[in-house]
C-alpha cells in the first residue's frame, strides 16, 4: 500500500501560486525526499496532505484514507515537523510535549526522554528563551514522541548544526527501520541524497520527475568550470554538456556523463584551473528544462 | 479537556486585569454616590445634568437617568461595565477563533488527532466561560458595593437585570469577533472589523439617545438593547432576550461552518 498517494492535486492561492497537478506515490517504509527551490510548492502540498488547506481538485489519500474526510484517523498516525517552528509563550519544552502527548492515548514520556537525550535538549528551558536550533529540536521530539507511521519533515534541517543535522539523520534512520514512513521535504540535494530512497522534484508548483536516488547518483550532474592560458576560447562543445557559457578564457557548463571523456576533453586545453563541483538545485532544475524544451 | 486546560490557562492573566479594573470601577465608582444627592451650592443633582447637552449624556449613558437615585446611578456604572465586557468578550473572540492563527501555532494544533470544529469548540467554551465568570464578579461586585454604601436601599434585582443584559450583549459581540475573525481572509483584519463595529453600535446608541423616536436605530446597536429606563424598574425586554440569544447562536454556528472550510496559513 502506498503510504501517501496524490492524483492530479491541485490547489491555487492566485495566479502564480499553489502546485497544479501533482501526482505523487510515496510506498509505506520508504524515505521519500521532497525537493525544490523556496516557493515551488512543497509546503502547499504537504498543508494539504495534512488538511491545514483545503484542494481546489484532484485526490490526495494517507494510508488509502482521505486527507480532508478523514483527516483525524491520519493524524493519529502521523507527525508532523513544520519547516517554522512556533510554541506557545511561556511554556517549558517539557510542558510543550507533554500537551502534545495528550493528543494521543499512548505514554509517550520514554519517548520523549530518548529523543531529548539524544538531541541534547533541555527539557525544563522555556521555549520562547530558545535558540532556533533548540526550537526545532522541541519540533523534532514533537513530531516523532508517538512513534507515528508517518512522518512529514518540511525542511527539518534549518536551523540545526552540521553534527546535529547527523544525528537527527539517524534518528530519522532509526524511525524508519521501525518501520515509518518518511516524507522529506528539502530545498537541499545534498541533504535529501543522504537518506532518501527516492526523491521528487518540484518547481513551480509542479512535479518535474521523480526518481530513485540511485538512478540520480548514478546520472549526477556536474558543474565544470575550466580557465585556459593565452587565448580565449570561441566555441566549445562536448557530448552531455548543456548550458555551456564561454566568457573570454573561462568556460562554464553542466555534464552528466562519462567523467573519462570529460577529462580527456579538457586535457586538450592549455589548462590554467579546472573546478568540477556538484551544481545547485537551480541549476539542475535549468537542466531539466532545458531537456525538458529538446 | 487538555485543550480546555490550557486556553483556560493562558487566559488567566489578562482575566485578573479585567477583573481588578472592574473591581476599582465599581467599588470607587459607588462610593462617589454618596456625594449626588448634593452639588455644590446646595442645587438639585438632576437639575445640573440637564444643562449639559444632551450630546454628554449620552456618551456618558445618562440621558433618562435618575442619577439622584440608586439604581439610576448605579445604570451609569453599569453602562461603562457593559462596554468594558464587550471589548473583552471582543478580546476574547478573536482570540478564541484566530489567536493560534495570528501567533502561527496552527500548525502544531491543527495537525493533533482532533476535528477543527472539536478544537474551535473548546476555545470558544474556554472564552465564554471567562467572558461569564467576568460577569458573575460584576454581579458580586455590585451587591457588595451597594451593600457597603448602606443605604437601606434594596437594588438586587436590578443588579441582577444588569448583569442578564451585559452578558446577552456582550455575547453577542464575542460571537462576532468569532464570525468576523473566521470569515475575513486577513486574520489579522478581525479585531480591527469587530472594533469598527463595536465603535459604529457605540455612535448609533448615542445618536439613538439624541433622537425623540429612534426606534429603527434600536434595532442596529446592541447597547440599546436593554435600556436604562427600563432596567432601572427591573424589566428587562423580552424581544430583545431573543434576539441577542438568535444572533450569537446563528454567529457562532456559521462561524463552524466557516472555520471547517477556511485554508490555515
Amino acid at each position: 500500500m502506498n503510504a501517501i498517494e496524490t492524483k492530479k492535486l491541485t490547489k491555487s492561492y492566485g495566479k502564480s501560486r499553489g502546485i497544479m497537478d501533482i501526482d505523487l506515490e510515496v510506498k509505506e517504509g520508504e524515505i521519500f525526499g521532497f525537493i525544490g527551490p523556496n516557493g515551488a510548492g512543497k509546503s502547499t502540498t504537504i498543508r494539504t496532505l495534512l488538511g491545514l488547506i483545503h484542494k481546489d481538485s484532484g485526490e490526495a489519500k494517507i494510508f488509502g484514507m482521505d486527507c480532508e474526510g478523514e483527516r483525524e484517523k491520519i493524524l493519529k498516525e502521523t507527525g508532523y515537523l513544520p519547516s517554522e517552528v512556533f510554541y506557545y509563550e511561556n511554556m517549558k519544552a517539557i510542558d510543550l510535549l507533554r500537551y502534545s502527548a495528550s493528543f494521543y492515548k499512548k505514554d509517550c514520556s520514554k519517548k520523549i526522554k530518548e529523543l531529548a537525550d539524544a538531541l541534547g535538549l533541555d527539557l525544563n528551558k522555556k521555549i520562547e528563551d530558545m535558540s532556533l536550533g533548540n526550537k526545532k529540536k522541541v519540533g523534532i521530539v514533537q513530531g516523532l514522541l508517538h512513534s507515528p507511521r508517518l512522518i512529514i519533515l518540511d525542511e527539518p534541517t534549518s536551523g540545526l548544526d552540521p553534527l546535529m543535522q547527523q544525528t537527527f539523520f539517524e534518528l530519522i534512520q532509526e524511525e524508519n527501520k521501525r518501520g515509518a514512513t518518511v516524507l522529506f521535504s528539502s530545498h537541499i540535494l545534498s541533504e535529501v541524497q543522504k537518506i532518501c530512497d527516492r526523491v521528487a522534484i518540484i518547481k513551480d508548483g509542479r512535479l518535474i520527475q521523480t526518481q530513485k536516488i540511485s538512478e540520480l547518483q548514478d546520472n549526477s550532474y556536474k558543474k565544470i568550470t575550466f580557465h585556459v592560458k593565452d587565448n580565449p576560447l570561441d566555441e566549445f562543445q562536448l557530448k552531455g554538456a548543456t548550458n555551456i557559457e564561454i566568457k573570454g578564457q573561462t568556460v562554464r557548463f553542466i555534464y552528466r556523463g562519462d567523467c573519462n571523456l570529460l577529462l580527456e576533453k579538457i586535457n586538450n586545453y592549455p589548462l590554467l584551473n579546472v573546478d568540477i563541483s556538484e551544481p545547485s538545485l537551480e541549476e539542475i532544475f535549468m537542466h531539466y528544462y532545458s531537456d525538458k524544451n529538446k | 479537556m487538555n485543550i480546555l486546560k490550557r486556553e483556560l490557562k493562558a487566559n488567566l492573566k489578562v482575566f485578573i486585569f479585567w477583573i481588578i479594573g472592574l473591581f476599582v470601577l465599581l467599588f470607587a465608582g459607588m462610593t462617589k454616590f454618596s456625594g449626588m444627592g448634593q452639588v455644590a451650592g446646595g442645587a438639585d443633582v438632576n437639575a445640573v445634568m440637564s444643562k449639559f447637552p444632551k450630546v454628554v449624556l449620552a456618551v456618558f449613558g445618562m440621558v433618562g437617568v435618575d442619577v439622584a437615585s440608586l439604581p439610576g446611578y448605579y445604570a451609569i456604572l453599569a453602562y461603562y461595565v457593559l462596554i468594558c465586557a464587550v471589548i473583552y468578550g471582543i478580546q476574547l473572540g478573536v482570540n478564541a477563533a484566530v489567536k493560534e492563527i495570528n501567533d502561527k501555532t496552527y500548525e502544531f494544533i491543527f495537525t493533533k488527532p482532533c476535528s477543527r470544529s472539536y478544537v474551535l469548540g473548546i476555545k470558544i467554551a474556554a472564552s465564554w466561560f471567562n467572558l461569564i465568570l467576568f460577569i458573575i464578579f460584576e454581579f458580586v461586585f455590585s451587591l457588595l458595593a451597594v451593600a457597603f454604601l448602606d443605604t437601606g436601599e434594596q437594588i438586587n434585582q436590578v443588579i441582577f437585570l444588569y448583569a442578564v443584559s451585559i452578558l446577552l450583549v456582550s455575547s453577542l459581540f464575542f460571537s462576532l469577533a468569532v464570525f468576523l475573525s473566521i470569515v475575513i481572509k486577513e486574520v489579522e483584519k478581525g479585531m480591527l472589523y469587530t472594533n469598527l463595529i463595536f465603535l459604529s453600535a457605540f455612535v448609533m446608541a448615542i445618536v439613538y439617545d439624541m433622537l425623540e423616536n429612534g426606534r429603527v436605530i434600536k434595532v442596529i446597536t446592541p447597547f440599546k438593547y436593554f435600556e436604562a429606563k427600563d432596567l432601572v424598574k427591573s424589566r428587562l425586554d423580552g424581544w430583545y432576550v431573543l434576539v441577542c440569544m438568535a444572533l450569537s447562536m446563528v454567529l457562532l454556528t456559521e462561524s463552524f461552518v466557516k472555520f471547517k472550510k477556511k485554508d490555515l496559513k
